[in-house]
């Protein structure tokens, strides 16, 4: 299932969207699917990050670091590109607005990387317990409670 | 898989793609590594499509920091064998640029 992502980073996905002839758009982290703005089922584009993944260990293997790939089939494109840790999967109509697209999803991308980490470094850190500090019984007992006085001596 | 760099063709090398061989008056080494890219671009883009249901890609591009691989078979359904073009190039080219040259040139 899709993580939950900050309003941000939606607005900005669908905002590149708008942008040209794309036809839908994915956001990954690794291998996790963090949003899905795409007409097709989840489970699909979960698949495609998985494969899109897989390629780039493929080719890994060579020592070759490939961040883009491009695919035409009939009546779509399919445009791949990884930033570090993140990917975006565009469905395009355009040919030729690829290298345009190519060039905006980068800059969200590099745009995205620290609230993308905000994001796991935040859930992390809650799921740890993080650096919240807890209050313990003594803190709250009466006795804490009580104003002492010091009497002023004479 | 031969990496990029251990032939790394200094100009644009392009190939033919003639019944599902490759033909290229460039040396092997050339031929073998662009077969390589180009197999393993066309197996991932049949996975990719077939996620979809969008069926075998007629062209596929990829791309690293210096250097660009494409391919074009838009006749691929034609008695059910491969035509077409391909082209690499050892330097971050632009790709719709990279498929006009391997499309024109098919025409």
């Amino acid at each position: 299932m899709p993580a939950t992502i900050t309003p941000s980073i939606r607005s900005a996905i669908e905002r590149l969207k708008h942008a040209g002839s794309i036809s839908g758009i994915a956001l990954g982290w690794r291998r996790q699917l963090l949003l899905n703005l795409t007409p097709y089922e989840t489970f699909r584009v979960e698949r495609l990050l998985d494969i899109q993944q897989d390629a780039r260990e493929h080719f890994r293997r060579s020592d070759r670091e490939v961040d883009t790939f491009w695919h035409g089939f009939d009546g779509v494109f399919m445009l791949s590109i990884t930033h570090r840790e993140c990917s975006l999967i565009l469905l395009h109509t355009r040919a030729h607005e690829v290298d345009f697209l190519k060039s905006a999803a980068l800059t969200l991308l590099d745009d995205c990387q620290l609230l993308i980490s905000a994001l796991f470094n935040n859930a992390s850190e809650h799921d740890a317990g993080g650096s919240t500090e807890q209050i313990s019984d003594d803190d709250l007992s009466p006795s804490h409670q009580e104003t002492h006085f010091i009497p002023r001596s004479h | 898989m031969e990496s990029p760099s251990s032939s790394a063709p200094p100009l644009l090398e392009t190939f033919d793609l003639h019944r599902g061989v490759i033909e290229s008056d460039l040396p092997q080494e050339s031929v073998d590594a662009f077969a390589a890219d180009f197999q393993g671009l066309r197996h991932f883009g049949e996975k990719l499509g077939n996620a979809l249901d969008l069926g075998a890609p007629w062209m596929g591009a990829l791309q690293e920091d210096a250097y660009c691989v494409a391919f074009s078979s838009p006749e691929r359904n034609l008695a059910g064998t491969l035509h077409g073009k391909g082209a690499r190039v050892c330097q971050r080219a632009l790709l719709f640029e990279l498929l006009t040259l391997i499309t024109t040139q098919e025409a």
